[in-house]
């Protein structure tokens, strides 16, 4: 029954989070300048009347107080509201969208670990071999930092010349970040007395790996998954924008260019959620393990 | 022997269908609707171009009206009216034929006040707007309320859509259907089976079965896939990209020579302006508005940002204009050194570097412009170098559109800004809501109550006494001193009229490239693409 | 290890001290258009060529570095003084100051400010310099930047506060005060000194992408975000030398993260 309580305090949490991010969102975007003007004013064709007419339906989202429980209103039957930008439904918008940001944050994510802990495990596994291990772990520390002092941006741009698909350049942004975590998780694991004795007890290599050294690591590294689906979801506007991917990151970054309100809050909320799921499993896992060090974003 | 030519006929299409001829080019974004009356973008406006059937068509090669959905049609009651006599045996994609009911429902629709549409409002006047009714099947009648400039020009835009359509958008009368669409990844659209023309060899047009437009907003990507050969055009290329084509594969780049469009800064001269008195009295001045024109180095901005691809502006109208150019009118001339006793002459004064107006306020002000556009931030600092030449600061700051319109038409909390203007029709009714004081796109004083200026009062009288007459040699008159006017007070700086960039595959034969939208695919229903086996890029 | 940080900070030296004075090893100010060269090839005239306005790129690449290297440890200073405030007083307060001060936090980091960036910078006034406007945007890079390492701090004076030497003292009758100044900031300072230099080149990589997507610093002033931006529609097969800023930023920023303490990356 605690349980049930700590669930439900969670999640209530998150809502209440969730639903702040949308208000934060919403009311920057309202009292930003341009919020209530409709790029087709200039278009020199239009007369006064439709001039007007477009400034009057702008000038319905002026009350924000009453655009936000219009909208909470609409979500509560379903209806996410409307997009003016792209002369569209929003659900519609993100469904259609959806797909090709799931894809490549599945295929990027999944790629990232793959390389990421397929890289961190030879450091652990030839922790003992003292020359090797110095060699390898240098070489992949290398490269690993390499990648990390390259803005994500360039690497979308240099992908991009390359034809590479926006999930290797997701690939290659995460990939570092998660080898980082993994490789002192894996160095710990190695380390451990445990390991040492399942050695001497003559255990298999690859039954060490699996159920000495990455059970053991499970929890943090499950925390590190979170984190890094969260950061991967931050990494995809600018990205998207970049590779011309038509995912909800390039929606978000056209819908902030055109101060579209009512989908821009809808894709801060549903980003917003990713990320404060991401964060909640991580802490709930750092309450039975070691959090990790989540570094400073901007 | 007819038998003979079908067959013929036949295996020639056959044979394309079985090459599955597919043209592909990019637009740059997503059309915001498909609506025809509400196409306002690029992006929309192609699609229009493509699906829709027009009474007049202008020729993108010519700028001529030719003949279209309408085979004839006659200007009357002194330029008052237009009579349309339709062409028959046309039929809508679902076999209902084409009628002078479609052509009134159309009207009735587009100027549904509900609706609008920016090409409605051409149709519109002070006086009201225009009577449209069927004579017969197959004559039209278009009363205007009052004679109306180039009025036959003003059907290119419109869409001619079925009465019995029961679904909106339904399709049109043009050569293409859209077929597909993936939303921000493409649009594919097929040939027209009902659609009516032919080529001089009877031969049904389109020659194409379809063509596919990927939504393609990175420049250089598009860049690279057509020199893959996965693209057949690129319809407006930057001047970058454009020199690097025109190094790698010459024959596929095209400049077609100067567009319609023109690149022009203005400063703000509005009253209601939040601006320091001081800023506001040296806008208004025409001696320091002139100084600014001459101290600017046109045929540089040509030279470095366009890489020679544009040439320095006199006024709104481009060269290629050649109807409505005022050859009298020419660009002026860089000279710092003339631009510095004008100023001199106004009180201004040079004092350690910085210059000073009369009552020793240092000359400086923001110059906004479009965030995201490389060649208008270049044009922007050499603008800011030139200008410091005389001692004044200029300080760039990029804003997205939404920011940019909001000041620029409604806190009008800016002092100078740097656009452009794309021009689709050559006509000077065009540039009515620009120029017209009243009007609220009117750049540096907008919605002026009464012209505050005497010359704001001639431009007005003027530019109503063009759009109230059909005689040709009055309105270039009108016209004419329009432009004088513009470049005497020089409220817009006009800068360039930059060149017509596109590139188009050596796989196509048929197309040629024009200095007007749609520069390259304005006559796709004649493009036909060689076979791989021919070569070509 | 330790010799491998030491080359890297002998690197930093040298790029900080050749953005000093930048007039000193290339021929023009950054902002100088030589309007007959422009796009102009490496030359002994210009080292690294010159920019599509005839403008050296050598100067501006290391006036660039100087804007980075000054504005990016200010703003991740400004971060950290935040993220030292707030996460100090909710890790010493506890109770509903805690659990606003964290739930503010996560509300940071849960909304995507990249895009709504945008906005911020649409507020801002018009007729500020080139150089103020970078500061601008740094600035708000290090306003924004506050909620993680401020987790980080409240989770360190957290364990602090439980330690058993803070216990001691509040047993001896140390007051509060001197409790923060003599006993918790010593402890916490290695922790905000190491979030202080994760900070400098996440900051200088923020930049960075922001001036590829045009929200950088405005003309004529560089930045490294807008130098990279020029690499965009560049023929890179023929003209390398216009990755030099990709070059120094990835030299710079690698550099700035093997100087860290490796603890850092530690899980």
């Amino acid at each position: 029954m605690p349980a049930m309580k700590a669930f439900a305090a969670h999640l209530l949490r998150m809502v209440a989070l969730v639903l702040a991010s949308g208000i934060a969102c919403a009311i920057l975007v309202r009292s930003a300048p341009g919020a209530l003007v409709d790029e087709r004013e200039l278009d020199r064709r239009l007369g006064e009347d439709s001039l007007a007419a477009l400034r009057a339906q702008k000038a319905k989202e002026a009350k924000l107080g009453t655009v936000f429980v219009r909208y909470l209103h609409g979500l509560i039957l379903g209806d996410l509201g409307y997009s003016e930008s792209n002369h569209e439904p929003i659900a519609a918008l993100i469904a259609e969208r959806a797909p090709e940001t799931l894809r490549e944050l599945a295929i990027g994510l999944a790629g990232a670990w793959l390389l990421g802990l397929g890289l961190a495990i030879p450091s652990g596994r030839w922790r003992q071999s003292r020359y090797i291990f110095l060699a390898y772990d240098a070489t992949s520390t290398i490269a690993a930092g390499f990648l990390l002092s390259l803005p994500a941006a360039l690497v979308a741009y240099l992908c991009l010349v390359a034809g590479a698909p926006a999930s290797v350049v997701l690939m290659l942004v995460l990939a570092p970040k998660v080898f980082q975590f993994a490789r002192n998780l894996i160095v710990q694991g190695y380390g451990a007395s445990h390991v040492a004795m399942a050695r001497a007890r003559g255990v298999g290599e690859a039954r060490i790996l699996w159920a000495h050294v990455l059970r053991a690591a499970a929890p943090q590294l499950l925390a590190v998954a979170a984190v890094s689906a969260s950061m991967a979801i931050g990494a995809a506007i600018p990205i998207e924008a970049i590779c011309d991917v038509p995912g909800l990151g390039r929606l978000a970054w056209q819908a902030a260019l055109a101060r579209d309100l009512p989908l821009l809050v809808n894709l801060t909320m549903l980003v917003g959620l990713v990320t404060v799921a991401a964060m909640a499993v991580a802490e709930t896992v750092s309450k039975h393990g070691v959090a990790p060090a989540v570094g400073a974003t901007a | 022997m007819k038998r003979v030519f079908w067959l013929t006929a036949a295996v020639s299409l056959l044979a394309g269908i079985a090459a599955g001829a597919e043209l592909r080019f990019a637009l740059h974004d997503d059309p915001k609707t498909f609506d025809p009356f509400l196409a306002a973008d690029e992006p929309a406006e192609a699609v229009r171009y493509l699906t829709e059937g027009v009474l007049i068509r202008i020729n993108r090669l010519t700028q001529q009206p030719e003949p279209e959905l309408a085979s004839s049609w006659k200007i009357e009651n002194h330029g008052a009216r237009i009579v349309f006599h339709l062409r028959s045996g046309v039929k809508f994609p679902d076999g209902s034929p084409f009628t002078s009911a479609d052509v009134v429902e159309t009207f009735h629709r587009l100027l549904d006040p509900a609706l609008h549409s920016p090409i409605a409002d051409t149709f519109k006047t002070d006086k009201g707007a225009v009577q449209v009714r069927a004579e017969g099947p197959l004559t039209v009648i278009v009363d205007f309320p009052a004679p109306a400039a180039g009025m036959d020009r003003l059907f290119d835009q419109v869409a001619i859509v079925s009465a019995q359509a029961t679904q909106r958008p339904a399709p049109g009368l043009g050569a293409f259907l859209v077929a597909e669409r993936k939303a921000g990844v493409s649009i594919l659209l097929k040939r027209n089976p009902a659609y009516w023309k032919h080529d001089a060899d009877g031969r049904p047009l389109p020659r194409v079965d379809a063509i596919h437009l990927d939504i393609e907003q990175n420049r250089d990507l598009e860049m690279l896939r057509f020199r893959k050969g996965e693209l057949q055009f690129i319809d407006k290329l930057t001047p970058d990209l454009y020199e690097r084509l025109a190094a790698e594969i010459p024959a596929a780049a095209v400049d077609a020579g100067p567009t319609l469009d023109s690149e022009f800064l203005w400063f703000n001269q509005s009253p209601r302006a939040p601006l320091p008195d001081a800023t506001k009295e040296w806008f208004r001045s025409t001696a320091f508005r002139q100084a600014l024109s001459e101290a600017i180095n046109r045929a540089d901005l040509c030279r470095v940002v366009y890489r020679g691809h544009a040439s320095p502006a006199a006024g709104p109208v481009s060269p290629t204009n050649k109807l409505w150019f005022n050859p009298g009118v020419r660009a002026t001339a860089f000279d710092p050194g003339d631009a510095a006793k004008r100023l001199a002459g106004a009180g201004f004064r040079l004092d350690g570097g910085v210059l000073r107006d009369q009552h020793g306020n240092a000359v400086e002000f923001s110059l906004i412009t479009n965030a995201g556009s490389k060649t208008r931030e270049r044009m922007a600092a050499m603008i800011q170098q030139d200008l410091a030449r005389l001692g004044i600061k200029l300080n760039i700051v990029t804003l997205d559109f939404p920011s940019l319109i909001e000041r620029m038409t409604r806190t009008l909390n800016y002092e100078a800004c740097l656009l452009g203007l794309v021009n689709v029709d050559a006509d000077p009714s065009e540039l009515m809501n620009v120029l017209l004081s009243s009007a609220s796109n009117h750049p540096w004083n907008p919605a002026q109550k009464s012209p505050e200026t005497p010359w704001e009062a001639e431009i007005d009288r003027l530019m109503l006494a063009q759009a109230a007459t059909a005689d040709y040699r009055e309105r270039k008159k009108s016209f004419d001193r329009v432009q004088e006017i513009l470049h005497e007070q020089a409220p817009i700086l006009y800068l360039l009229h930059p060149n017509a960039l596109s590139a188009i595959s050596t796989q196509v034969a048929g197309a040629k490239a024009t200095p007007f939208f749609p520069h390259t695919f304005w006559d796709a229903e004649h493009v036909t693409l060689k076979s791989r086996a021919a070569g070509g890029l | 290890m330790k010799a491998v940080r030491t080359v890297a900070m002998v690197f930093l030296i040298l790029i900080a001290v050749s953005a000093v004075k930048p007039e000193w090893w290339t021929p023009a100010q950054y902002d100088t258009q030589f309007r007959d060269a422009p796009d102009a090839p490496p030359s002994t005239r210009f080292l690294l060529g010159t920019d599509s306005l005839g403008r050296d790129r050598l100067s501006r690449l290391l006036h660039g570095t100087r804007v980075s290297l000054v504005l990016a440890p200010a703003a991740a200073l400004l971060s950290c003084l935040v993220a030292g405030a707030l996460g100090g007083v909710a890790g010493l307060a506890g109770g509903w100051l805690d659990r606003a001060i964290l739930a503010a936090a996560d509300l940071f980091l849960s909304v995507p400010w990249l895009f709504l960036l945008l906005m911020v910078r649409a507020c801002l006034p018009l007729n500020v310099s080139p150089m103020h406007s970078a500061a601008i945007t740094f600035v708000l890079l290090g306003a924004l930047g506050w909620a993680a390492p401020a987790r980080v701090v409240r989770a360190a004076v957290r364990q602090l506060k439980d330690s058993d030497f803070v216990f001691h003292a509040q047993a001896a009758g140390c007051r509060a005060r001197r409790l923060l100044w003599r006993q918790l900031m010593p402890n916490v300072a290695p922790v905000l000194l190491a979030q202080f230099w994760v900070a400098v080149p996440a900051y200088i990589l923020a930049e960075a992408t922001l001036g590829m997507l045009g929200l950088g610093v405005s003309e004529p002033l560089p930045s490294w975000g807008g130098l990279l931006r020029e690499i965009e529609g560049s023929a890179l097969g023929s003209q390398m030398w216009v990755l030099a800023p990709a070059f120094l930023l990835t030299a710079v920023v690698g550099s700035f993260r093997l100087i860290l303490p490796r603890e850092d990356y530690s899980v």
